[in-house]
């Protein structure tokens, strides 16, 4: 999605809220836990098939949420911005 | 047959933990290369489609496969040893799919194994060898920080530290595990893993359950350390593994001497760069490619003589910078402010002051950059000819400089003068526009509109500003008509009708003044024949004649008078008698927009060849040849920080026993004839361009 006054740029980025990153967020790590529990599966029960379908939607939901966050702003750290110091 | 049991003395519990910890690993790489890609897409949108999409990735998978950039002359010990991390890395991570493949697919779902007999024998060789290179790359880079001391790195240590640490760490587990599996199983395979055997010998005596107790700690510690390298990629240098090659394929791949030119620059209401949106997507992701090698250093004249311009370092801040922005740390960050309360703009230290600590509100221009730094470039690109990466540093500095000049009209002093000269009489002195041919009615050279048939002419000479009004540069146009005059070239030159190229203006930041100059002198060489080859005697008019005037619809063939001599000597038309060299000859220096800009190496050296029987090479010369300080419209400002640049230079040439110092470009005459008068060397050391020194040839054969 861009911004209607930005062509081509990423839309301005403002502070998310939870409830704003909840959905696409929640989705991804359902993703996460469901290969986390397929690998689980595939170990424990001694499944083997199960291992590698787990591990592909532990790493496609794990990228996905890491994805979803930093897209909607979410910060590791607090950033530095630009502006005048006056 | 052999083989091994994958996952031995690994629990189901550790293996649980170990699809959990992949989980991290996707999320917190995911994360990171997503605020830098969010970062980037700040930028302005390019002005099209990007060119040659399969050159650019040829050339992106040879320079990152075959280390074409890092083994380079004078460079291979650190092109050997990134090559052996390199390889070694990309060698273990395929190794490691190569076992997840026969553990969790092969084998599940085909009830298949291909990872015995030969193929295993081959394969463990293979990451034997491999691992060991790894190992001994990074060896010899913990020697080259910790051992040699570098000042280049004195200030990435701790950084340093981290990444060699986990890499190594990374590394010797890997061994660790191989060896302590092969003694406590007693493996009859043991002597194909032939880097971890002799340590499995060792630890032959030692008791089974020990031994395996080892690996279990061995083996979570090597996953630990996976996971934590694997989250430091996005936010330290590691990240130049996929944005250095990215930096490359996205390289220019217009000529590389042109400044990108500002279109409808009568309708812009914003000129270069002042804020990280300003620059292109493109240029944002220079930034965040440096591998922090400090190689852009070696031949920068600003960094080697103590000014504060350090491209490396201007590249790092505003990397750092930017990742600040993103909620990314890049790397430990030291203090802006140095330990001594200098500010980084006033240090004049020989190495780098430190990483960067903005404030918390920053300005590009003033906090990050100081406008000092960007006026200290001489924008002689050897920063960018030895870029492993090619990040591409004059141009950021340039755009910088634009929005500077054009918006905020905040400039040395120096410069005011130099922008109205221009305006007022096209050239950068105060010399008025009608004095420009005097030098050449004294020397019986023709203006091109006293010409009756200009068709009939072979040539233009552009003789430039500095050979038109300067005394010293006039006696080098006088030397090279004199050349014209013996190989019976016919040439005339634009004269009272030649106005200043604008490649002061244009690396001044001035574009609008540059694109003033440029389209007056296109009218008119238009006027005359496009189709006519042009000689120019100054590098920077050779450039900007060749390379930039097609932005405005100039195409001309253009070339440099050591090339057009060069012709003329091999053809025959300019009969020179074989060169004897005198004394100790002269020292060549290459001037930096004909060399470095325009790959000009071999007529110039050629022609003194021919001419004087040979020359004297310094040891910086050709692509890693260092500037004489004029280039940038520097030559028209003062050299207030740091040492001379031109003094520098001149000492080394002086330091080859030669008895003077060749070059190709008018300014460098200039800079290298104050510098002989301030060095007190003028008695017994020349400064000579090679017009004169072919002409004097010349001279003494008749």
């Amino acid at each position: 999605m861009r911004a209607a006054n930005s062509p081509g740029r990423a839309p301005e980025l403002v502070g998310a809220t939870i409830a704003a990153v909840l959905l696409e967020a929640v989705l991804a790590a359902l993703l996460t836990l469901v290969g986390i529990g397929l690998t689980s599966a595939g170990v424990f029960a001694h499944v083997p098939q199960a291992v590698a379908p787990g591990a592909l939607l532990t790493l496609v939901g794990g990228g996905w949420l890491g994805n979803a966050l930093a897209r909607r702003d979410v910060r590791l750290f607090p950033g530095t911005r630009e502006g005048s110091k006056d | 047959m052999p083989t091994r049991p994958i996952g031995w003395n690994v629990s189901e519990v550790a293996f649980g933990v170990m699809y959990v910890l992949v989980a991290v690993q996707a999320l917190l790489l995911a994360y990171g290369g997503t605020r830098r890609y969010v970062m980037w897409r700040r930028g302005r949108p390019l002005s099209g489609p990007l060119d040659r999409v399969g050159e650019r990735a040829r050339h992106a998978l040879a320079v990152t496969f075959l280390h074409r950039r890092l083994l380079r002359p004078g460079y291979l010990y650190s092109g050997l040893m990134h090559l052996f991390i390199f390889w070694g890395f990309v060698v273990l991570f395929i190794g490691t799919l190569i076992v997840l493949l026969e553990a969790d697919i092969v084998r599940p779902y085909f009830g298949l194994s291909f990872y015995q007999g030969t193929f295993y024998v081959v394969y463990k060789l293979v990451i034997n060898l491999f691992g060991l290179l790894f190992l001994v790359g990074l060896l010899m880079a913990v020697y080259r920080r910790y051992g040699q001391q570098l000042p280049r790195f004195r200030r990435s240590l701790s950084d340093d530290a981290i990444v060699l640490g986990l890499l190594l760490f990374l590394g010797l587990t890997g061994f660790l595990l191989q060896a302590l599996r092969l003694a406590a199983t007693h493996d009859s395979a043991a002597p194909i893993h032939w880097v971890s055997y002799p340590v499995a010998l060792a630890l032959g005596g030692v008791d089974p359950a020990v031994l395996t107790g080892a690996h279990a700690v061995t083996w979570w510690s090597h996953m630990l350390a996976n996971t934590a390298l694997l989250v430091y990629i996005p936010v330290s240098k590691l990240a130049h593994i996929f944005t250095g090659p990215a930096n490359v394929f996205l390289r220019a791949t217009d000529p590389k001497a042109a400044l990108n030119t500002i279109a409808n620059i009568e309708e812009q209401e914003h000129f270069g760069v002042a804020k990280l949106e300003d620059f292109s997507w493109k240029q944002l992701v220079n930034f965040d490619a440096c591998m922090r090698c400090g190689r852009c250093l070696d031949f920068c004249p600003t960094f080697n003589t103590g000014k504060p311009l350090k491209p490396r370092q201007l590249i790092v801040e505003i990397g750092a910078y930017m990742n600040r922005q993103a909620g990314l740390l890049a790397g430990p960050a030291g203090p802006r402010i140095d330990e001594a309360g200098v500010r980084g703009s006033e240090l004049t230290a020989a190495d780098e002051p430190s990483l960067v600590q903005v404030p918390v509100i920053a300005n590009l221009i003033g906090d990050v950059v100081s406008e000092d730094e960007l006026w200290d470039c001489t924008t002689c690109r050897a920063c960018m000819e030895q870029c492993p990466v090619q990040i591409e540093h004059v141009p950021l500095i340039v755009e910088m400089r634009r929005n500077l000049v054009l918006e905020q009209s905040k400039f040395p002093q120096e410069l005011v003068t130099l922008f109205n000269n221009l305006e007022r009489n096209a050239n950068p002195y105060s010399f008025p526009a009608s004095t420009r041919a005097e030098w050449a009615a004294a020397a019986g050279v023709q203006e091109l509109a006293q010409v009756a048939d200009p068709s009939s002419l072979e040539v233009i000479y552009w003789v430039g500003c500095m050979s038109s009004f300067d005394a010293r540069g006039q006696r080098v146009a006088t030397a090279l008509a004199k050349i014209f005059a013996a190989a019976e070239v016919r040439f005339a030159i634009l004269g009272r009708e030649e106005g200043c190229s604008g490649d002061p203006a244009r690396r001044a930041g001035n574009e609008y003044l540059f694109q003033l100059l440029a389209q007056a002198n296109i009218e008119r060489l238009n006027h005359y024949s496009s189709e006519k080859r042009i000689v120019a005697s100054c590098p920077h008019c050779f450039n900007t004649l060749k390379n930039e005037y097609p932005q405005l619809g100039g195409n001309y063939e253009v070339i440099h008078h050591s090339q057009f001599i060069q012709e003329l000597i091999s053809s025959g038309r300019l009969k020179v008698a074989p060169g004897v060299l005198e004394g100790n000859g002269f020292a060549y220096h290459d001037p930096c927009y004909l060399g470095r800009y325009n790959e000009v190496y071999d007529a110039p050296r050629d022609v003194m060849q021919s001419v004087a029987g040979g020359f004297a090479e310094m040891p910086r010369c050709r692509d890693r040849g260092f500037c004489c300080g004029a280039g940038g419209a520097r030559a028209f400002m003062e050299e207030k920080r740091g040492t001379r640049i031109s003094h520098n230079r001149l000492n080394e040439a002086i330091d080859t026993r030669a008895d003077g110092v060749a070059v190709a470009c008018p300014f460098c005459v200039t800079m290298f004839e104050d510098g002989v008068r301030a060095l007190n060397v003028e008695e017994r050391f020349a400064v000579k361009d090679i017009a004169e020194i072919v002409a004097a040839a010349l001279g003494s054969e008749s």
